[in-house]
């Protein structure tokens, strides 16, 4: 009796989600579909179907290319920077002693709202870097690098590495410190150097903990817009203009509604197939990895 | 009983996020909202709506007031989901077009404080012969330099282009920057090159027409090779990595006495008014290749629409604020910002701006070029042309992209003067 009134809970429980589900999130997915086919402007009470007239026009638009390779751009150089920045933080910190003291301060960064920590680093690109960079005589670094076509992209992965790199450290840390100390110490004993600790047992080890810290990278680069939004607004001349930010654009500063969603739908798809090579590509590792261990 | 617990703690916070608005303010009191879309005026509006609070104590109205151009988000969001502000300011644009199509603004024509509008700003603001958006201030464009810097030096106010130049020269010279530029905001790099389109291009409107039409194309367009030379040159005589700096960075580096001008509109005064400057400010209009071809960009600044579909109680107290909003309310609001009143016998003190007061007076001004109903996405594009102007000094890149950015998007729905 009393665990079919808990299943009859459960159920009630489960249900209200899968409602709530279904209404904030597949709804408006059916809606955004629907409003991608037409020409809607979002002000209007009228939406004339277009057909995939905003497909067409996304994928021929001059700037395509420009778009998705400065998403590429932003894609690649965020993963590898965390990736990078959270395993050399991580393993640097394994060898220390305070480790809770250095995991706060380290993990600072991370609790910093966006928009201040955008105000804080259009101060060092206005004021800081360009002196340090005219005293060390570094041409690329003596200039504001939002300015510049060339250099605006990295200022932007630099702001979000400095945002982001300390979650994928708390990450990899704790996988690190999961990984049973003898396997480390009988590696050691058998002259194994930092490099074949890590390339043959820590690295492996931790692959799940990488998965995840990859897909995190490359979700905030594919959905997220703060950065872009409060430093440069997908300037200078289009150069951070990602493909989140066009359907941002599109939509909201240039009321083609239909049209943004059109190119948030293709956005969406590209993400879900993106997400599924990375699963795919992280399970077939895991599994050539039991096979040989 | 813990279970019993729990759910009940789980009902009572699933019943506190119902939104409070479903409820009305009670007590008679009508609830009246002002979303504010351009947040350096709010401080403004807050104090008309404090002191209107004290005179009618039965209408609270509330302003919402957000931050840079989230503001601009929210409200594309709301009226998506029918959730038209009460009142909101807005400007001159195709969207506004749109939304009057769209049946969600009030026509206010006839109305005791529509009356209060002078008679030609008023007529700019006209679609179909009706008035939807209410002027309470009209702008201008202009070089902002710094008085006592200026008198120190001995400099004179430039009349002609080659004088502004050789100003610069001279400013450049004796170690000072002699614009403060703030072209990350694409706003500001636009709405002057739109004065400089004014000045320079004698036939702008025509040839804006022909060129939507496919008939010509921005490369033959009398006077645009001055306006691209003029941004280039430009360029030399601001801060290194124009590009770079925003609004506030722009008018912070003025503030500060780093530069000797800066170029903008005088939407932005009330913002360097509520610096304590240790200067004076002047204005002096963009220079023509002569004196008499110079002339003044001016349209319509600060304004405010209502919502159509509202209650005939709420109805009553939005007309009663705006009965306030456009008798005292737009004195205070002339007097603090300085701008240009756009409400009949309101003067504001023009002391700031006297060497333009000659061009409204002889009618030497014009209004925004986009006013040809250009879409926000034409002016998107457009902005992106300058910029790439700005960082390149490629002419050709630069007619080619802001041609394409007003062909592409089609002609305009309503075309005007």
């Amino acid at each position: 009796m009393k665990k079919r009134r808990y299943e009859i809970g459960m159920s009630i429980l489960f249900a209200g989600i899968v409602c709530a589900y279904f209404v904030f999130t597949f709804l408006p997915v059916i809606d955004g579909l629907q409003i991608s086919l037409t020409d809607w402007n979002g002000i209007s009470p009228s939406r004339n179907f277009v057909g995939f007239v905003n497909y067409s026009q996304f994928i021929s638009d001059k700037h395509f290319v420009d778009t998705v390779t400065i998403t590429l751009k932003y894609i690649l150089l965020l993963s590898a920077g965390m990736v990078a920045l959270g395993y050399g933080l991580a393993l640097c910190l394994l060898q220390m002693r305070s480790q809770s003291m250095l995991l706060t301060v380290l993990f600072f960064p991370h609790i910093i709202m966006t928009v201040i920590s955008c105000i804080l680093w259009e101060q060092i690109f206005n004021n800081i870097l360009p002196g340090i960079g005219r005293m060390l005589g570094i041409e690329k670094l003596s200039h504001n690098m939002l300015s510049s076509k060339e250099t605006a992209i990295l200022a932007v992965v630099a702001v979000d590495l400095w945002h982001l790199a300390p979650y994928a450290f708390l990450i990899l840390f704790t996988a690190l410190k999961g990984i049973p100390a003898d396997m480390v110490d009988s590696a050691r004993l058998e002259g194994a150097n930092s490099v074949q600790l890590f390339r043959h047992i820590q690295f492996p080890m931790t692959f799940p903990s990488f998965g995840v810290v990859l897909t995190t990278a490359i979700t905030h680069a594919l959905t997220s817009i703060d950065t872009i939004l409060i430093m440069t607004s997908g300037g200078p001349a289009r150069a951070t203009e990602t493909l989140y930010f066009v359907v941002y654009k599109n939509s909201f500063m240039r009321q083609r509604f239909g049209y943004g969603l059109a190119q948030g739908v293709l956005l969406a798809i590209a993400a879900i197939l993106i997400y599924l090579l990375i699963q795919a590509w992280t399970n077939r590792v895991q599994t050539e990895g039991v096979e040989d261990g | 009983m813990k279970k019993m617990m729990a759910f009940i703690l789980v009902v009572m916070m699933s019943i506190a996020l119902i939104p409070e608005c479903f409820a009305e303010a009670g007590d008679g009191v009508v609830n009246v909202e002002f979303f504010q879309t351009t947040y350096s005026q709010a401080e403004i509006i807050d104090q008309i709506i404090a002191d209107f609070s004290l005179i009618h104590p039965d209408i609270k109205v509330t302003q919402i007031n957000l931050p840079g151009d989230e503001a601009d988000t929210v409200l594309a969001n709301r009226i998506l989901n029918h959730d038209v502000p009460d009142i909101f300011n807005y400007e001159l644009s195709q969207t506004l077009f749109d939304m009057i199509e769209a049946g969600i603004l009030r026509d206010v024509s006839g109305t005791a404080y529509a009356d209060c509008i002078d008679a030609a700003v008023a007529n700019q603001c006209m679609y179909n012969d009706k008035l939807y958006l209410l002027p309470m201030s009209v702008n201008f464009m202009g070089v902002f330099y710094n008085v006592e810097m200026f008198e120190a030096h001995g400099w004179a106010i430039p009349q002609t282009l080659d004088e502004l130049w050789e100003l610069c020269e001279t400013i450049q010279g004796e170690g000072i920057i002699p614009f403060a530029a703030g072209d990350k905001s694409g706003s500001n790099l636009a709405h002057w090159v739109q004065d400089v389109i004014g000045v320079y291009c004698p036939n702008y409107i025509e040839d804006f027409y022909s060129v939507f039409n496919g008939n010509m194309s921005i490369a033959d367009m009398e006077g645009i090779e001055d306006v691209a030379d003029i941004v280039i040159a430009r360029t030399r005589y601001c801060q290194e990595d124009p590009l770079g700096y925003g609004t506030d960075d722009q008018i912070a580096l003025f503030a500060n006495q780093e530069t000797a001008m800066y170029i903008n509109g005088s939407w932005r005064m009330s913002k360097l008014n509520t610096r304590d400057l240790a200067f004076h400010y002047a204005v002096f209009p963009f220079p023509g290749k002569t004196a008499e071809d110079t002339q003044v960009m001016s349209s319509v600044d600060f304004a405010v629409v209502t919502a159509a579909d509202v209650s005939p109680e709420k109805q009553v107290a939005i007309d009663t604020f705006l009965e306030y909003l456009f008798s005292d309310g737009a004195r205070y609001f002339i007097e603090v910002s300085n701008a240009p009143s756009a409400v009949t016998g309101i003067k504001p003190d023009t002391s700031s701006y006297s060497l333009l007061l000659p061009y409204f007076e002889s009618g030497r001004i014009f209004g925004m070029p986009s006013n040809c109903r250009w879409t926000d996405a034409t002016y998107s594009d457009y902005t992106a042309a300058l910029q790439n102007l700005v960082l390149t000094g490629e002419k050709k890149t630069f007619y080619e992209e802001f041609n394409d950015a007003l062909t592409d998007y089609g002609m305009p729905a309503v075309y005007i003067h």
